[in-house]
């Protein structure tokens, strides 16, 4: 993984991918188009949910983090578990960087009736990913697994009270009743309009650099007609009101701000990041995109939980994990 | 961290032929440090003179920016359960107690668990666990609506550390350095994956409390029988705490005090099939080879969290590491 701030690649995006994988020796394909993309992603699901690594379709050096760890990939955390693919499948193609990003459900840990005990038909996830493609493999995978454990308990112990039930839904099930991606988001931007990757990049930080210590005075480049879905739940109608006059002072840093695919074609821009309360010591562990039109974001949806405080995401240096400046990631 | 013991020469040589600039520190010294540590936390003030200029600091596994981060930016005193580790051959020192720290209205108690180590008389490197009684681990911000149970509390209900580890070792029966981790690590390696017929090394009288709760020796039940018994150590990993942990890595022994027989370490605990992770400091009394005593503090971690001290490698292994 490269990161570099804000450099230039544009000139390899209007390369003609298919017409490269044709003329290309098979050994060494060419760069994959935005529907070879989206199926690396269907390839990993299927992967994952079968609990097999493959040299065809994984580099034998592959990264693999989930929830900000390095884990080996193959039998741990979802893959351990993965039991079949949900409904929601947001897809966020990057073909300058070859990066795919991705919101999506799955399920883990469904089992078959077993005696008196009927079949279990697994639990829904939420699942925020990036995969990296080189040379026809993935080569880099980055992903968020936002489970439902929401009652279970810190610190354990006989004398630990029950949880009460949680307010609201879990975040799997929630981001499943969305149905699919929200209309807006399929719509391409009119190629005289298209932003740069910059100048995406540069929209989508003002609202982080706006919600972190926020006083209700910054620069919220949003339209009017602006709404938020967070963990599949509306946050907001109103993005710049609310901005401007209830989420102040809450968030205090923005940190290891990753901006991994950009789809200039229909203006979106996906990151990862950490939403720091320092004086609640809590940090959100966040994949959140913008669909952005005109230097405006019209629509924004995010997944995210609980993270150990300060925890960094697997892929960034100490000084990149803390620090607030975005991060072009190719 | 240092691979190799260059310290036991501060310890072997004369003073005289020693070019150290200070001293090494011994057992009062390095627990004055710790002291001096929470002071400095308490006050949130990094003095110059107590932290070196590069210090690495830790919390709960993620490194930060020592001061004004975490528990250095929300304590508001010192507890009073207080149990030392100090580990003159390697120039640091470990530590259970409990501090207050300030949340909204309130302050509650946390119990930590801390290594400092000492270069040159100022504190390099320090690792901290704050076990928070946050009582659930909610992914939508909720809170718990109860109380929440806290490990602070309960540690600080025990008062001070047990008699058994203030003891001293007779001289002759000391065991080395490499030894008394081994045995410790029995306890580890017996717990992973385990089918109850390891190598328990426990006294007859072994006891262990994890986060103040008495673990061993009251009634419970024997899942082999069904009936409820007590169950000692050792019985209790031959039938009841069997196919529970599934690996136990980043096994970082961090302090051994030969004169007392003490050894401390930090590790996780992984449950692949509950996607759960405990992260853990625990400490061991060992006598002759055997473990009598236990003492634990946890909470739940994020899976597969390192150390925030080891390699990849080294904190997905379940090896034991001998941290200098």
């Amino acid at each position: 993984m490269k990161t570099t701030r804000l450099a230039c690649l544009i000139g390899f995006a209007a390369l003609p991918a298919l017409a490269l994988a044709v003329t290309n020796p098979p050994a060494t394909p060419g760069p994959c188009n935005r529907s070879c993309l989206e199926g690396f992603v269907d390839k990993y699901l299927d992967a994952m949910q079968a609990h097999k690594v493959s040299d065809e379709l994984f580099a034998r050096d592959v990264k693999f983090t989930e929830n900000g760890i390095r884990l080996p990939l193959g039998k741990e955390g979802l893959w351990f578990n993965m039991s079949g693919k949900g409904s929601y499948r947001f897809y966020v193609p990057d073909i300058e960087t070859q990066q795919v990003a991705f919101i999506g459900t799955v399920r883990y840990g469904a089992a078959p009736a077993t005696g008196n005990a009927p079949a279990n038909p697994g639990t829904l996830a939420a699942l925020a990913l990036r995969l990296k493609i080189v040379d026809n493999r993935i080569t880099e995978v980055e992903q968020l697994a936002i489970r439902p454990d929401n009652t279970q308990q810190v610190t354990g112990g006989a004398n630990a009270p029950a949880a009460p039930p949680p307010r609201f839904p879990p975040t799997g099930e929630a981001v499943e009743k969305m149905g699919r991606p929200h209309p807006v988001f399929f719509e391409a931007i009119p190629e005289a309009r298209r932003a740069t990757r910059e100048e995406l990049i540069k929209t989508a930080n003002y609202y982080f650099a706006g919600l972190q210590r926020n006083d209700g005075k910054g620069y919220y480049p949003f339209t009017d007609d602006c709404v938020r879905f967070e963990n599949g739940i509306t946050t907001t109608t109103q993005c710049k009101k609310q901005f401007q006059e209830s989420v102040k002072g809450i968030v205090s840093r923005i940190r290891d701000r990753r901006f991994v695919a950009v789809d200039r074609e229909r203006g979106i821009v996906y990151a990862f990041g950490f939403f720091d309360h320092d004086r609640i010591n809590w940090t959100w562990q966040l994949a959140e995109l913008f669909k952005i039109e005109d230097g405006q974001i019209r629509r924004i949806e995010a997944v995210f939980h609980r993270a150990p405080y300060g925890i960094p995401s697997g892929w960034s240096t100490y000084e990149q994990g803390m620090s607030e400046e975005p991060q072009d990631v190719r | 961290m240092r691979p190799l013991p260059l310290l036991l020469l501060a310890i072997a040589l004369p003073a005289a032929a020693q070019q150290q600039p200070r001293p090494a520190c011994d057992r009062a010294c390095l627990e004055g440090y710790v002291d001096r540590y929470l002071d400095a936390m308490d006050a949130d003030r990094v003095d110059p003179a107590l932290f070196a200029r590069e210090v690495k600091f830790t919390e709960n596994g993620a490194q930060l920016p020592l001061g004004g981060e975490g528990l250095w930016l929300r304590m508001s005193g010192k507890g009073t359960y207080k149990f030392y580790i100090p580990d003159i051959e390697t120039q640091q020192v470990a530590f259970i107690g409990t501090v207050r720290e300030r949340e909204r209205d309130q302050d509650l108690v946390v119990a930590i668990a801390l290594r400092l180590r000492i270069v040159d008389g100022r504190i390099t490197e320090v690792e901290q666990l704050a076990i928070r009684p946050e009582g659930v681990l909610t992914s939508n911000g909720e809170r718990p609506a109860m109380r929440p149970v806290s490990t602070g509390e309960r540690v600080e209900k025990m008062g001070a550390p047990h008699a058994v580890f203030r003891e001293a070792i007779a001289e002759a029966k000391r065991a080395s350095r490499s030894e008394l981790i081994k045995t410790a690590n029995y306890y580890f390696s017996g717990l992973q994956g385990n089918d109850g017929k390891g190598y328990y090394p426990f006294t007859d009288d072994c006891d262990r409390y994890e986060n103040g709760n008495h673990a061993t020796n009251v009634p419970a039940r024997n899942p082999v029988t069904g009936e409820t018994e007590v169950l000692s150590c050792k019985k209790q990993f031959e039938v009841a705490l069997r196919n529970v942990v599934s690996r136990v890595r980043d096994r970082r022994f961090v302090a051994v005090d030969r004169e007392r027989g003490i050894v401390f370490a930090f590790g996780f605990f992984d449950h692949h099939s509950i996607n759960w992770t405990w992260q853990i400091a625990e400490l061991f009394k060992i006598q002759d080879g055997q473990i009598r005593r236990i003492e634990a503090v946890f909470h739940r971690s994020a899976f597969g969290l390192n150390s925030g001290w080891s390699t990849y490698e080294q904190g997905i292994s379940d090896q034991p590491q001998d941290i200098r």
